[in-house]
């Protein structure tokens, strides 16, 4: 296990009126609980606004849970003070859903994946981070002569393969992804998944893979889980829960995938969303 | 500019000037777009897919980036043809946001950051439409609703930073149809939506397609969207295009 996560709870304050007081949550995550195994790729999947992201930076500690816990590699994180949390940065990254604004605008590319070589001292010279600068740019399938380019420079598919080429730059143990392939075509999209598999293989690579496409989740993901509104709602390894899903929000969110064949028109589930919530509600009260 | 066309682009070229030399990132680039039609541009990665699209709304960031040849033609609410390159930015300004309106690719480069989401709504839709800060609001606020953001009324005060990525995306397309475009530019307006809320979107979109005859771009990567979406599909490669046929 490299990873398990009990009971996670996150609330944002709502602040408002003059004196800016707290009025009220928002219950971004309200109890999420998962295992990823060591070397699994465990996709993420659900309504846009129901907590995915959260999630995700909750494990990093990017922001502080407000209930649970998390335990990295048999180390409770949930608490750690920031400077026991240093080593772990090395091994724990994350592929932001805005590859734009995470990237440092002021910085040239190079300078963007040399930086986290330099603060974990891994390769002692110039030379060897330029080295790996371009080795990681092929691997993204950049050219190296990018490296002296800035983020604006970019096209949108482009910027989000600079941010994955980062997040590698140290041989990390534990990645969130989140939305890393959104903004790739089929071709490319189908490269960096071969070399997310290929670093699964021969690095151990473990993944929480948070993405909006179906297929893709599917393609990559030994296991699935589905959140709604702050929860978990389904998880199941990728094949059953594609071919038997059990829950009504997958069942729908299944069902209204695009076909790229016009002649092909799927059936959709009806989804009532009023009607999943009180029963939610009554099941878990 | 034939009478039943919105939009003709004749051979554009954009160069951009980086440190490693001149980047010809769209060359010689034709196509058009008829009235209601969706036109879907399709192609890999750093194909030129946004730069001709920021090309049209003349948002080529210059320097390092030059429009440097070619003419983009169109109709707009008045029925007069334009050609937007020749327009000075005072005159393209009443045309952005108005006649054309642009979902980026990348909300947060174009939402400001220290403004509510509703704030931002209401300044787009007070800047063209004479209306009250009262009505611009009530307006802002249905078309919230509209994009499946749930507790609109409250979400009105959010920050962009308080969103989720999807809901950014659906703030963007609620100000792009706030002002009901006749032309509307999407660049992968849907990459950040789950299923079920972009057929919701998918759907608003052809509404107004057929309500007040707009005009679509759309830039996806998803073939499914393009089956479910286009009338036509336009291909790109390296700043060219390389083949252009029906949906
Ligand atoms: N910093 C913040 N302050 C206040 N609310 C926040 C903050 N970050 C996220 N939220 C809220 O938490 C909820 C979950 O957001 P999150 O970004 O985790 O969703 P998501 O599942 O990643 O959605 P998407 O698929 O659209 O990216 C949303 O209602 C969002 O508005
Ligand atoms: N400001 C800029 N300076 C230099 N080069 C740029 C700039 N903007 C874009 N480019 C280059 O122009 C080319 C086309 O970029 P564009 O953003 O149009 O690609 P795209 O087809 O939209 O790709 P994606 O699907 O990845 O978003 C790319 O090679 C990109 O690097
Ligand atoms: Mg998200
Ligand atoms: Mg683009």
């Amino acid at each position: 296990m490299l990873l398990e996560i009990e009971h996670l709870q996150k609330w944002f304050p709502l602040r408002g009126g003059l004196l800016n007081r707290v009025q009220g949550y928002v219950k971004a995550v309200s109890d999420v609980s998962l295992k990823i195994h060591k070397g699994e790729v465990l996709g993420l999947v659900g309504e846009s606004g129901s907590g995915k992201t959260t999630v995700g930076r909750c494990i990093l500690r990017l922001i502080e849970p407000t209930g649970g816990r998390i335990v990295f590699d048999g180390q409770d994180i949930t608490h750690l003070p920031k400077h026991e949390l240093r080593p772990l940065r090395r091994r724990l990254q994350i592929i932001f859903q805005d590859p734009f604004a995470s990237l440092n605008p002021r910085m040239t590319v190079g300078d963007i994946l040399a930086e986290p070589l330099l603060i974990h001292n891994t390769h002692k010279t110039a030379a060897a981070r330029n080295q790996r600068v371009a080795e990681l740019l092929e691997m993204v399938q950049l050219d190296p002569d990018m490296a002296r380019r800035y983020p604006h420079e970019f096209s949108g598919g482009q910027r989000q393969r600079i941010g994955i080429a980062r997040a590698l730059a140290l041989n990390p143990d534990f990645i969130v992804a989140d939305e890393c392939v959104s903004a790739l075509d089929v071709s490319i999209r189908a490269e960096i998944l071969e070399l997310i598999r290929e670093l699964k293989k021969t690095l151990g690579l473990t993944l929480l893979f948070i993405s909006h496409d179906l297929a893709v989740v599917e393609s990559i993901s030994d296991r699935v889980a589905v959140m709604y509104r702050g929860r978990l709602v389904e998880l199941a390894d990728a094949h059953t829960i594609y071919r038997n899903p059990q829950d009504d929000y997958t069942k729908a969110l299944l069902s209204a995938v695009p076909i790229p064949d016009p002649t092909v028109k799927r059936t959709r589930v009806p989804w009532d969303p009023e009607a999943y919530q009180r029963r939610l509600d009554t099941t878990s009260a | 500019m034939k009478q039943d066309r919105i939009l003709e682009v004749n051979q554009l070229t954009v160069e951009f000037t980086t440190d490693n030399g001149v980047i010809q990132a769209v060359r010689d680039l034709s196509f058009h777009i008829n009235k209601g039609e969706t036109l879907a541009v399709v192609g890999e990665s750093g194909s030129g897919k946004s730069v001709t699209s920021l090309a049209i709304m003349r948002l080529i960031p210059s320097p390092p980036g030059r429009i440097v040849s070619g003419q983009v033609w169109f109709r707009g609410k008045d029925g007069q043809p334009k050609e937007l390159i020749g327009l000075t930015e005072a005159q393209m300004r009443r045309i952005r946001g108005n006649d054309i309106a642009m979902i980026f690719q990348e909300p947060m480069t174009s939402l400001n950051p220290v403004y509510t989401v509703g704030d931002q709504i209401v300044e787009a839709i007070r800047l063209h439409q004479g209306k009250s800060r009262q009505e611009a609001r009530a307006l802002a606020i249905e078309m919230l609703n509209l994009v499946e953001i749930p507790n609109p009324h409250r979400r009105f005060a959010d920050y962009p930073h308080q969103m989720s990525g999807g809901m950014r995306q659906r703030v963007m397309i609620a100000m792009a149809l706030s002002c009901k475009p006749s032309l509307l530019i999407a660049d992968e307006p849907t990459t950040a939506l789950d299923v079920i809320i972009q057929a919701q979107i998918l759907e608003l979109i052809n509404k107004l397609k057929s309500e007040i005859q707009t005009s679509v771009l759309f830039i996806t990567h998803d073939l499914g969207v393009v089956a479910e979406m286009a009338d036509r599909v336009v291909v790109m490669q390296h700043g060219v295009k390389v083949e252009e046929g029906g949906g």
